[in-house]
C-alpha cells in the first residue's frame, strides 16, 4: 500500500531517471533527511559493522518501500533501480556539499594537523587522510560537465563512485548491456580525467 | 556524429589507424577532432582512480555522524567545532521544565577503531574527576557499548581566549590575569594527574562574564598511567607542539607549561611564537627542537598594540620588555626540566609581575631587586604616591639642573595633593615612605632606578587608563619624567593624554599644554614651543597666576636668545615674579649687560617673598654675574653669603647645595685663592652619595684648581697624568680641561718639549667654549718656537684677560717669553 506521497516520489524519480532534472530539488528535500537518519540509525545499532553507502541506500529504499507492489515484481525492480540511481546522485550532492562546507570551516579555523609518522595509521585522522585520495570537488565539477552532454554516463559514474557499484551491477541498474556499460565507463573516465587535468 | 560514438570507434584502433581516423575527422570537424584527441590521450593515462570503497566508507561515516538529529537523548542544534577526535555540537536535553544546553562531543572516528574508542573513554574518565570553576564541567557521558561514544560538557556560551582578548581590546595586564586563571585550571588538572597536552586558544573559551573555561582533554593523558599512552598521539596543533611532543618523548606537566607559554606569547604579541607556515618538515623540526622564538617584545605584530588598547607599537613593546619577556621565554625553554616546575609556579610568577614583585624568571640583580621593592610598595597605594617617591629620592640625588628639581618638586606637590584626597591612600603613602627611608639608603637608589619606577608607573597608567577620569597623577608623572630627563616617555604619555583632550576640563587641558610647552622648552624646540604658546595664549586668561607666570617664562624662552630686548621689555614689572628673575638675568647676559643683571639680582636678593631655594638661586646668579663682570671680589663675597644661607636652609651635605658650593669654589679660584678652592673640592669629594658624573666633575675642578697653583701638589700631578690617560671616555670639554691641567704640570716641571708636543695635539675646537679655545691656542702659541703672537696682533695676555683666564703657568710662560712674542709681531 503506497501513500500518495510515496507515489508522487516514485513518479518523480522515474521522471528524473528519464532525464527530467526539474524534479530534483523536490526529491532531495524529501529523501535527504531519511537518508541521514538511516545512516545514523545504522551506525548506532551496530558499531562493529562498517557502514557502506550501498547498504545505506538499500536501507533507505526498503525503509521507504518505494514501488513495493506485490503484484508487479518487475515494476518494483524498475522502481528500485531508479531509486538507487537517484540515491547515488544524492550522495554525490551530500558529500560535495559537506566537503565544501568543511573546506570553509577549515579555512576559517585554526586547526592544522601534521603527522609525524605516517606509518602509524591508527593515529591518523581517517578523514583527513582518505579525502586526499580523491578530489571530490573537482570530480563533481567535471561530472557536471559530463552530465550536460551525456546524462546517462554521469549516472553510471555516480553509481560507481558514490554507491561503489561494479560495472555489471551498474549495467543492470541502468538497463544496458555490460559491454555498453564498459564503453560508457571508458569514455567517462577519459572525459573526467581530461576535465580534471585542465 | 557524437563524441561518445567517435570515441568508441577510435579507442580500439591501433596507433596508425587512430592517426588516420583523426586526420579524416579533422577534415570535416577540426574542433571535434581536437576534443577526441584530448580524450584519447587522457584515456591512456586516466588520473581518476578506480572507485575507492574505503574512501566512500569514511565519507559515509562522516556524513552520518555530522548530521545526526539526536544522540543520547540530546537534540543536536548546531555544530560548534571539530576537535582532534570528534565533533562538538550544541545540544539540548529537557530536564524537567528546564532545557539543558550542553556541548556534546561525539567521537567521529571510525566506529571500528577500538583505539580511538578507548582514548575517548579515557577522556571521559579524566574529565569526570575534575571539578574547577575554570574547567568546563562534564554533565553526562555514555558508557554503554554499541553506541556512538559521547560526552556532554558544560556549554560555554562565549568565544575563545584570543578572540575574547581581541574583542575587548584587553590590556596586557588583563591578558596576564586571564592566563593566570587558565594556569590555575591547568594546575587543577595536574593535581588530578591529567596533562592536557593540547592547550591552545581554541581550547579555552571565555564566557560573557569573562570567566575562562578550559575545554577538550581530547588528547590528554593521565600522568599516572604511562602505559596507555605508549603510542602517544603524534598529531598536534603545529604551532604549540612542545619539543618533547615532537620527538615523542614522555610528555609531562612541563608540556602544558610550554603550551601555556606559547599561548601567552600569542596573546601578548599577536603573533605566533613560531611561524611554521610553508616550512619544510626539516625546518619545522629545527624550529621546534632548537630555535628559540624571537623574544615577545621584539615579536609584537604591527596591529597588536591596538588590540591591547594601546596607541603605539612601541608602548606595547615597552610593556613586554623585561619581565614578561623573561617569563614567557622561561616557559618556552627547550628542555622540559628547565621550565617552570609547575603550572602554579608559572601562575605565581605572572602574579608577581602584576604585583610588581620580583619574578622568578628574572635575574636577581641588586638594582632589579631594589627597583622592584620600590614599585611593590608603591603599587598598593595611589599611583600618585609614586611621583612623591620619585621626587623624594630625587632630592637625595644631585641634579645639576634646577629645572629637574623644580619639576620634581612640583610633581611631588601635585602627587601629594592627589594622594591625600583619600585618607587611606595617604595612610598607605606614609607607610610606604617609612619603608622607603628604612630600606633605601641614598646609595641604593640611582637615577636609573627612579626612571624605571616612573616609566613603569606611566605604563601602568596607560594600561589601566586611569588618566582618563583624573589626569592629575598623570600630570605629576609627566613632570617627574621630565625632571628625570625621560623625555621620550613623557612625550609618549603626553601624546596619549592629548587624545583625550575632549574629556578634560579647560584647566586640565591648560595643564596639558603647559607640560607640552615644558617638554618643548627642555628639548629647545622653539618652533614647537612657539606653536604651543600660541594655543596657550587663547586660554591663559583663565589660568592661575602661577600658570600665567610659567607661560610668560616659556614665551621668554623662545625670545631670550634672539630678542633679549623684548624679553626685558615684558619682564619689566615690579615686583618681578620670582620665576622670571632668572629669565630676565639671562636676557641681560645675552646683551652682555652685566651691570643691569647685577642691579636686578641685587634687588631680588633682598626680597622677602622668595622661597629659600629661590633666594639661593638668585644669590648664585648674582655671584656668577659679578664674576662675568670681572668683579671677582664682590662675586666672592656673594658666594660667602650663598653657602652660609645654603647651610642654614638645606643642612649639611645636602646635594641640592652642591651647585652653590661649586660656585663658591669657582669664585675662590678667580680670586687666586686656589688652596681654599681645593679645600672646598676636597670637602665635597668626601660627601657620600655623589653620582659618578658629579664626582668626576668635582674631581676635574679640583684638578684645575690644584694645577693652577705655582707649586702644584703631588696629588694634582698624579691626577693630571691619570685623567689624561683616561681621556678616551671623556667629553671633549673634559679632555680639553685634562689637557690644560697636564700642560700646567709639564710646564711647571720645565718639560717644555713634552708640553709642546702635547699642545700641538689636535683639539675639537668646534665642541668647546670660547675661554677654553683661547686658552688652548695660547698654550700652543706660548710653547711654539719662536712663540707666536695672537693673530690679531693682540698679546695672548690681553686675549686671556678678555676670557677671564688666570692660568698661573700659562701666564708665567707668556710673560717670560714676552720679548720674543712681541718680536714676532
Amino acid at each position: 500500500m503506497q501513500t500518495p506521497m510515496i507515489q508522487g516520489l516514485t513518479q518523480s524519480i522515474a521522471k528524473w531517471n528519464a532525464g527530467d532534472l526539474s524534479v530534483e530539488p523536490e526529491l532531495m528535500q524529501t529523501i535527504y533527511p531519511i537518508l541521514r537518519g538511516l545512516a545514523q540509525e545504522q551506525l548506532s545499532n551496530n558499531s562493529r559493522v562498517t557502514l557502506q553507502a550501498t547498504e545505506l541506500a538499500n536501507e533507505a529504499f526498503i525503509k521507504m518501500r518505494i514501488g513495493v507492489n506485490p503484484v508487479d515484481n518487475k515494476n518494483q525492480f524498475a522502481n528500485k533501480y531508479h531509486f538507487m540511481s537517484f540515491m547515488a546522485h544524492m550522495l554525490r550532492n551530500l558529500i560535495v556539499d559537506h566537503l565544501r562546507q568543511r573546506g570553509r570551516m577549515k579555512r576559517g579555523g585554526e586547526v592544522h594537523f601534521i603527522r609525524y609518522d605516517e606509518a602509524k595509521v591508527e593515529d591518523v585522522d581517517v578523514n583527513e587522510f582518505d579525502f586526499k585520495d580523491v578530489d571530490w570537488i573537482a570530480l563533481d565539477a567535471a561530472l557536471s560537465k559530463l552530465e550536460q552532454q551525456e546524462p546517462s554516463y554521469a549516472r553510471l559514474v555516480e553509481l560507481r563512485y558514490f554507491l561503489g557499484y561494479g560495472i555489471e551491477q551498474s549495467a543492470v541498474q541502468l538497463g544496458v548491456s555490460t559491454a555498453t556499460a564498459n564503453r560508457m565507463w571508458r569514455f567517462s573516465r577519459a572525459f573526467l580525467s581530461e576535465e580534471m587535468r585542465t | 556524429m557524437k563524441l561518445t560514438t567517435l570515441f568508441d570507434q577510435a579507442v580500439d584502433l591501433d596507433t596508425a589507424s587512430r592517426g588516420a581516423f583523426i586526420v579524416e575527422l579533422a577534415g570535416r570537424d577540426a574542433a571535434m577532432a581536437a576534443a577526441l584527441t584530448r580524450l584519447l590521450d587522457a584515456e591512456k593515462a586516466p588520473i581518476l582512480a578506480e572507485p575507492n570503497l574505503h574512501a566512500l566508507r569514511s565519507i559515509a561515516t562522516e556524513l552520518s555522524v555530522a548530521a545526526p538529529k539526536a544522540v543520547g537523548g540530546f537534540q543536536l542544534i548546531r555544530p560548534l567545532g571539530r576537535g582532534g577526535m570528534g565533533e562538538v555540537w550544541l545540544a539540548t536535553r529537557s530536564a524537567g521544565a528546564a532545557v539543558q544546553e550542553v556541548a556534546l562531543k561525539i567521537l567521529r572516528f571510525d566506529i571500528g577503531n577500538e583505539h580511538a574508542r578507548l582514548r575517548f573513554q579515557l577522556e571521559q574518565k579524566m574529565i569526570a574527576t575534575m571539578n574547577h570553576p575554570f574547567i568546563a564541567r562534564m554533565i553526562d557521558a555514555n558508557h554503554g557499548d554499541g553506541d556512538l561514544p559521547w560526552i556532554a560538557m558544560e556549554y560555554v556560551d562565549g568565544v575563545n581566549l584570543t578572540q575574547w582578548c581581541t574583542n575587548h581590546q584587553l590590556p596586557v595586564r588583563a591578558r596576564v590575569a586571564l592566563v593566570i586563571k587558565v594556569l590555575e585550571a591547568v594546575a587543577h588538572a595536574h593535581q588530578h594527574l591529567v596533562v592536557h597536552r593540547d592547550l591552545k586558544s581554541s581550547n579555552v573559551m571565555v564566557t560573557r562574564e569573562g570567566v575562562p573555561k578550559l575545554l577538550d582533554f581530547g588528547i590528554a593523558k593521565s600522568t599516572g598511567d604511562t602505559q596507555k599512552t605508549a603510542t602517544a598521539q603524534r598529531f598536534f596543533s603545529v604551532g604549540s607542539v612542545a619539543p618533547e611532543q615532537y620527538t615523542g618523548e614522555r610528555t609531562t606537566v612541563a608540556t602544558d607549561i610550554y603550551q601555556m607559554g606559547i599561548l601567552l606569547y600569542e596573546l601578548l604579541t599577536g603573533a605566533p611564537a613560531y611561524d611554521l607556515e610553508g616550512l619544510a618538515p626539516a625546518q619545522i623540526q629545527e624550529c621546534i627542537l632548537h630555535r628559540a622564538p624571537e623574544i615577545p617584545s621584539r615579536a609584537v605584530s604591527p596591529s597588536h598594540a591596538k588590540a591591547c588598547g594601546l596607541d603605539k607599537h612601541t608602548q606595547l613593546q615597552r610593556l613586554l620588555a623585561g619581565e614578561l619577556d623573561r617569563i614567557v621565554m622561561y616557559a618556552l625553554r627547550k628542555n622540559p626540566a628547565e621550565r617552570y616546575a609547575t603550572a602554579a609556579e608559572f601562575a605565581r610568577d605572572l602574579q608577581a609581575y602584576l604585583d610588581g614583585r620580583p619574578v622568578l624568571a628574572a635575574g636577581q640583580s641588586k638594582s632589579y631587586q631594589a627597583r622592584k621593592f620600590l614599585t611593590r610598595h608603591w603599587l598598593p597605594s595611589s599611583l600618585a604616591a609614586l611621583a612623591v617617591i620619585a621626587m623624594l629620592a630625587l632630592t637625595l640625588q644631585l641634579l645639576l639642573r634646577d629645572s629637574a628639581l623644580n619639576a620634581a618638586r612640583e610633581a611631588a606637590l601635585v602627587a601629594r595633593d592627589a594622594a591625600t584626597k583619600e585618607r587611606d591612600k595617604a595612610q598607605n603613602l606614609n607607610t610606604f615612605l617609612l619603608d622607603l627611608f628604612r630600606a633605601a639608603s641614598p646609595t641604593a637608589i640611582n637615577k636609573k632606578d627612579l626612571s624605571g619606577i616612573v616609566l613603569d608607573a606611566i605604563d601602568l597608567q596607560i594600561t589601566r587608563s586611569e588618566f582618563i577620569d583624573d589626569p592629575s597623577a598623570a600630570f605629576a608623572l609627566i613632570k617627574a619624567a621630565l625632571g628625570l630627563g625621560e623625555l621620550a616617555q613623557a612625550q609618549r604619555f603626553l601624546a596619549v593624554l592629548d587624545q583625550h583632550r575632549a574629556r578634560y576640563s579647560a584647566d586640565d587641558n591648560r595643564q596639558l599644554l603647559l607640560l607640552q610647552a615644558n617638554l618643548a622648552n627642555i628639548e629647545a624646540d622653539f618652533p614647537r614651543l612657539k606653536a604651543i604658546n600660541a594655543q596657550l595664549a587663547k586660554t591663559i586668561h583663565n589660568a592661575t597666576a602661577q600658570q600665567k607666570l610659567i607661560f610668560i617664562g616659556y614665551v621668554g624662552q623662545t625670545l631670550v636668545d634672539t630678542d633679549p630686548k623684548r624679553v626685558l621689555a615684558f619682564t619689566d614689572v615690579k615686583p618681578l615674579p620670582a620665576s622670571l628673575i632668572r629669565l630676565r638675568a639671562r636676557a641681560f647676559t645675552s646683551l652682555k649687560n652685566y651691570p643691569s643683571s647685577i642691579e636686578m639680582l641685587v634687588a631680588a636678593s633682598v626680597r622677602k617673598d622668595l622661597t629659600a631655594m629661590e633666594h639661593l638661586s638668585v644669590l648664585q646668579s648674582l655671584a656668577l654675574a659679578y664674576l662675568a663682570n670681572k668683579e671677582d671680589a664682590k662675586g666672592l663675597l656673594v658666594t660667602a653669603d650663598l653657602i652660609k644661607s645654603a647651610g642654614t636652609n638645606l643642612g649639611e651635605e645636602n646635594l641640592r647645595a652642591l651647585p652653590f658650593w661649586n660656585t663658591r669654589a669657582l669664585a675662590l679660584v678667580r680670586s687666586h685663592q686656589d688652596k681654599e678652592a681645593i679645600a672646598v673640592y676636597d670637602e665635597l669629594l668626601r660627601w657620600r652619595s655623589l653620582s659618578e658624573n658629579v664626582r668626576f666633575t668635582i674631581t676635574m675642578n679640583r684638578l684645575l684648581a690644584g694645577t693652577n697653583q705655582i707649586a702644584i701638589d703631588s696629588l694634582s700631578r698624579k691626577l693630571a697624568h691619570d685623567v689624561w690617560r683616561g681621556r678616551e671616555s671623556l667629553t671633549p670639554t673634559s679632555v680639553a680641561y685634562a689637557k690644560i691641567a697636564l700642560l700646567r704640570v709639564l710646564s711647571s716641571e720645565r718639560k717644555l718639549n713634552e708640553a709642546r708636543a702635547l699642545a700641538a695635539s689636535p683639539d675639537l675646537f668646534e665642541q668647546l667654549e670660547e675661554p677654553t679655545i683661547t686658552e688652548l691656542r695660547a698654550w700652543r702659541g706660548a710653547l711654539s718656537d719662536p712663540p707666536q703672537a695672537f693673530a690679531s696682533g693682540e698679546s695672548w695676555l690681553t686675549q686671556l684677560a678678555r676670557v677671564n683666564s688666570r692660568d698661573s703657568h700659562l701666564h708665567a710662560l707668556l710673560i717670560k717669553n714676552r720679548p720674543t712674542a712681541i718680536a714676532t709681531k
